[in-house]
């Protein structure tokens, strides 16, 4: 097949491992709708004959084809189509792969408006490419091709002007079209992906929006965005819609036939006829141009899209597991940065099991990207996070994930139950251990209210449940007492402390708040790009 | 845009504004001309056959009928675009009003997919969709005449017969189709919903629940989704097979008829086969179009739903009155669950302290205050006039408000803060940023005030986020500012420096904050949940 050469160009090289399975599923489907164009053709033939000598062979010759072209474009359809879902299912998942493997600092390159698309159009734009392109390439040869020869056979090679009103309209779809639109379909997409923003944002950030007056911020954007898009849309109809016009109308049959009776009605009624039906040879494939090509140049974006995301370094791992309790987490010669910001310089320092740690120091001194390295999610620039004496990097993924915790800054929960929030990483826990979790967090909700209801300071401890509830015996919590009063704030500490104590944890807290510093057995500022114990 | 074209557009009652449907029906006019000029080419096309006339007619009647189906089309696409751009503006001002309560995650998923799929999926209903509702079936209605006046009245029945079955089965094939297709759409919305989940939640899953439980949740939506697209493509497959055999039955059935019953003149025969093929092709494209105008039908649902959003009743004109002062007072306020009874008095210049434990209902209370949303019991007032009788945009002129969790826009610094005072130089906004002790962040890059601040603010740190949205609120100059834990992650000593500059601010100040409550230096106090 040759098309699958060209496809190589369009779909780089992480795409073709989604594709390769596809293949021959996308190949049966190609051949399917070729064959159906061919008896169809078939069957319009046996009409001339019937036509010319009516007899009752060639009637049931055409219902016999037409049959057969029904059964397999139904065929094609599926088959292409079949092999499509396997190709974006199989892509997708590669995608959330990937993303949940990258480090925060790349992420942060990433918005979510371009992550999200990653997820959904980008996939949903290549559908076209994959399933529709192969058997529109094959049947616009095929089918023309030997209507032509039919035609000629029957007619003579004058009854070759019959294809003009087709010819033009093709002409129009593949050479005229693509060249005005090249431009404008670029903006286009760049408006629209702007629109997108723009609502995303304004939703999101609808307090502050209404806050500051609809002719500021995030729906002022939007308005202009979303003209942009009116006008933009506008110039380029103007410009291009005399000509999609003609094409249109070119392609009804009332063209190529007034074109076919002109040449033929003197050569008798069988070449009449073969004027008429074969005349829409060209005409039927280009149809289906006028549905646009324009998804091939958005499934080359996406495949784009997704190639240079593919080629974001995830965070490295390998295959050595940590005992699993009281285990020493270290800083060997830790170099960090935070944008182009030293974090940390050439900083040792031993995390203790049994210890409860709590660090502070001014805001963007780069407490959290701290954090996030000691916890395998961020790289250090020179140096070592060790884990038991193993290089982080050197773990296992789901031995480090089982191994240490993290707990991110800010309160956020998954918009469902709160059992379901609590038992992300062990679905199988039993019900008195959640509430007990829960306990310890001082947050008392029952296990099936929807977590979306709860307010920030609740959301907060029901993340500080889950440090409760996992068996890791490394916990690292950023800010975590931020939206809990004093009161609340003590009692949790404590119960940290009881942990790291009568458990063996390492554990380690960025705070800023005075109430945690003051529990804590090890007290650490950040300061000049480095760990020190406060004077 | 200004205020009063907001004001206009928003007591529009359809979102189609009468110039669009005007354009829209002048449209349909055209497309039922061109369907008559068409039928009356491709009849003249078939009595030219059987009499053996010279083209002269055929071609001239084509040309009409072509030039029709240009300038239709073209005024089609144009009006197209017009139609996405009053669709877009009426969206628009439907979340202007919505009102904040309405935002859940679900709506959110919604207004997406409408705002990047649905309306530049209502572009093509003029030059496109228009033609498949009027021009496809009028085409075989009038070539049915044509029909008649080649082979007489028998023929004509048989053929209307033959159609009749052809639109019977394409029928049912676009029923299923449609069946289908509600169900495909529910599952795109339940998958940009379960994406939009992961991109949010993304730290917290992958922290969580680790590398290969976070996939989990989004796994089951997709599983749900590639199961009833395999049901969808298989329901696909049978609709095809069933259109193409009601696009080939009225040919091969009119032929066999003429066969069987002995009809033996070729240029007649012809004639008839060529205007019942006409006849019957716009009906396969008839049932292509169903699953465009299904997805369609779908979409403007969708869209009404979202246009329909629920918003806070707004004064008439008559009855809007301007606040006198600045002075804030709830009476007896009651909303559901938390806060009953509730009474509020901060006036001009106070320091309103507002405290009680996590879940009391602060928050609550003070986004009652701003009318977020209108409590269900008791009365709010600003200068002694009902929060409902004052004009939306005066009562945001008076209130600056720095939430939880600060909302941070992308884009630069100068960008975030500018929001508050849309005409701000890029002097004051600089110098607010380093009155807020923004300074360090503004020197740590070389664009200075004008450095991005990542996506939604990730290259900042909670506490910086949270300095940027206080100086958004500064600089707007508003007499009330509403502060909801707005310096919960600053250091205490930030946080002292804070307190001292909004202790120098002569309007109002409401607060709610459980920790160093005293530097503040609180006016009033309330106490919620006891």
């Amino acid at each position: 097949m040759s098309s699958i050469k060209w496809y190589s160009g369009l779909i780089n090289e992480p795409l073709t491992a989604a594709l390769k399975p596809a293949l021959p599923m996308l190949a049966i489907g190609t051949l399917a709708a070729a064959l159906s164009g061919l008896t169809k053709l078939g069957a319009l033939w046996c009409l001339v004959q019937v036509i010319d000598d009516q007899s009752v062979t060639w009637i049931i010759g055409v219902g016999a084809l037409l049959l057969a072209s029904a059964i397999l474009s139904s065929a094609a359809s599926w088959s292409t189509h079949k092999a499509e879902a396997g190709f974006a299912a199989r892509l997708r998942r590669q995608v959330a792969k990937h993303l949940i493997r990258l480090p925060a600092s790349t992420l942060t390159r990433w918005d979510d408006k371009k992550l999200r698309s990653l997820l959904s159009n980008d996939v949903l734009s290549l559908h076209h490419l994959v399933a529709h392109l192969p058997a529109e390439i094959v049947t616009f040869a095929i089918v023309p091709l030997v209507s032509i020869a039919f035609l000629v056979a029957i007619s003579g090679l004058q009854a070759l002007l019959v294809l003009t009103p087709g010819a033009v309209a093709a002409l129009y779809y593949l050479w005229f079209m693509p060249k005005i639109s090249a431009r404008h379909g670029e903006q286009r997409a760049k408006v629209m992906s702007e629109i997108v923003t723009a609502v995303d944002e304004y939703v999101r950030g609808i307090r502050a929006s209404r806050i500051y007056g609809a002719q500021s911020g995030a729906l002022a954007s939007y308005h202009s965005a979303t003209d942009r898009f009116t006008h933009g849309m506008i110039t380029w109809v103007r410009k291009v819609a005399t000509a999609a016009a003609v094409a249109v109308s070119l392609l009804q049959a009332v063209a190529t036939f007034a074109i076919a009776y002109a040449i033929t009605y003197q050569q008798g009624t069988a070449a009449i006829a073969a004027g008429l039906f074969f005349g829409l040879a060209i005409v039927t494939p280009s149809l289906r141009l006028g549905h646009g090509l324009d998804y091939v140049s958005a499934g080359r974006n996406a495949a784009r899209h997704l190639t240079d995301f593919f080629r974001e370094p995830p965070l490295p791992s390998a295959n050595a597991r940590v005992p699993e309790s009281r285990v020493l987490l270290e800083a060997k010669a830790v170099t960090l940065t935070a944008g182009e910001q030293f974090v940390v310089e050439r900083t040792d320092y031993r995390f203790s099991p049994g210890t409860m740690t709590v660090i502070s120091g001014p805001s963007g001194a780069g407490k959290t990207t701290l954090l996030r390295a000691l916890a395998g999610l961020e790289q250090t620039l020179s140096g070592s996070m060790r884990l038991a004496g193993v290089d982080l990097v050197m773990l296992n993924e789901e031995a480090r994930h089982q191994t240490i915790r993290l707990l991110p800054q800010g309160s956020s929960a998954l918009l469902t139950s709160v059992r379901e929030n609590l038992t992300l990483a062990d679905p199988e826990q039993a019900d008195e251990k959640l509430e007990a979790a829960l306990r310890q967090a001082r947050l008392e909700v029952d296990l099936d209210a929807h977590a979306g209801n709860l307010s920030g300071g609740e959301m907060q401890r029901l993340g500080l449940a889950r440090m409760f509830l996992t068996s890791a015996p490394v916990l690292l919590l950023d800010e975590p007492t931020s939206a809990l009063d004093p009161d609340t704030t003590k009692h949790i500490i404590k119960s940290l402390q009881l942990l790291a104590h009568s458990q063996g944890k390492t554990i380690v807290i960025v705070s800023h708040d005075p109430v945690c510093a003051a529990e804590a057995d090890v007290h650490l500022q950040m300061q000049r790009n480095t760990l020190r114990v406060p004077e | 845009m200004n205020a009063s074209t907001l004001n206009e557009k928003s007591t529009r009652k359809s979102p189609f504004s009468r110039d669009s449907r005007n354009r829209v029906l002048a449209i349909s006019l055209g497309w039922i001309v061109v369907a008559a000029l068409e039928a009356t080419a491709y009849t003249t096309l078939a009595l030219a056959i059987v009499h053996h006339h010279p083209p002269v007619t055929v071609v001239t009647s084509a040309a009409i009928a072509m030039l029709m189906t240009v300038l239709v089309t073209r005024a089609g696409f144009l009006s197209g675009a017009r139609l996405s751009g009053d669709l877009y503006a009426a969206l628009g001002n439907a979340l202007a009003r919505a009102k904040l309560s309405w935002f859940s995650g679900e709506h959110q998923a919604e207004v997406m997919v409408l705002a990047g799929r649905g309306i530049p999926g209502f572009m093509s209903i003029p030059a496109h969709q228009l033609q498949s509702l009027l021009h496809a079936p009028l085409i075989p209605l009038l070539l049915l005449i044509g029909l008649g006046l080649v082979g007489g009245l028998e023929i004509m029945l048989v053929a209307g017969c033959l159609l009749a079955m052809s639109l019977g089965m394409q029928f049912f094939a676009q029923r299923a189709l449609k069946r289908i297709d509600i169900e495909r759409h529910t599952r795109d919305l339940n998958t940009a919903q379960s994406t939009q989940e992961l991109i949010d939640h993304l730290e917290l899953l992958r922290n969580a629940a680790g590398p290969v439980l976070a996939l989990k949740r989004i796994e089951c939506q997709w599983e749900h989704q590639e199961q009833a697209m395999a049901r969808i493509n298989r329901g696909a497959a049978i609709a095809v097979f069933i259109s193409a055999l009601a696009g080939a039955l009225p040919l091969v059935g009119l032929a066999s008829y003429l066969i069987f019953t002995g009809f033996n003149n070729p240029g007649q025969l012809l004639a008839l086969l060529v205007l019942i093929t006409r006849a019957a092709a716009p009906m396969e494209e008839l049932a292509l179009s169903g699953l465009v105008i299904n997805d369609l039908r779908a979409a403007l649902k969708d869209y009404h739903q979202i246009i329909d959003a629920p918003a806070l009743p707004e004064a008439g004109p008559d009855e809007v009155k301007q606040p006198e002062g600045y002075g804030l007072a709830a009476t007896q306020v009651s909303h559901s669950p938390m806060l009953h009874d509730i009474s509020v008095d901060a006036p001009e210049g106070a320091r309103l302290l507002i405290v009680g434990p996590t879940g009391s209902g602060k928050s609550t209370l003070i986004e009652l205050l701003m009318r977020f949303d209108d409590p269900e019991r008791g009365e709010i007032t600003l200068g002694k006039v009902p929060l409902a009788k004052i004009r939306y945009e005066d009562l945001m002129a008076h209130i600056a408000y720095v939430g939880q969790d600060p909302v941070i826009f992308t884009g630069t610094l100068a960008d975030n803060i500018r929001i508050g005072k849309p005409h701000a130089s890029d002097a004051d906004l600089e110098k607010i940023a380093r009155y807020v002790t923004l300074g360090s962040v503004i020197d740590r890059s070389p664009l200075g005030i004008e450095q991005p601040v990542g996506h939604q603010g990730s290259a900042l740190s909670g506490g910086e986020r949270q300095r940027l949205a206080l100086a958004r609120a500064l600089i707007k100059g508003a007499p009330i500012l509403v502060l909801d834990e707005a310096t919960s992650a600053l250091d205490q000593n930030t946080e002292k420096e804070i307190a001292k500059i909004i202790r120098r601010l002569p309007g109002t100040v409401i607060l709610v904050t459980h920790r160093n409550e005293t530097i503040w230096a609180p006016t009033h106090t309330i106490m919620l949940g006891g």
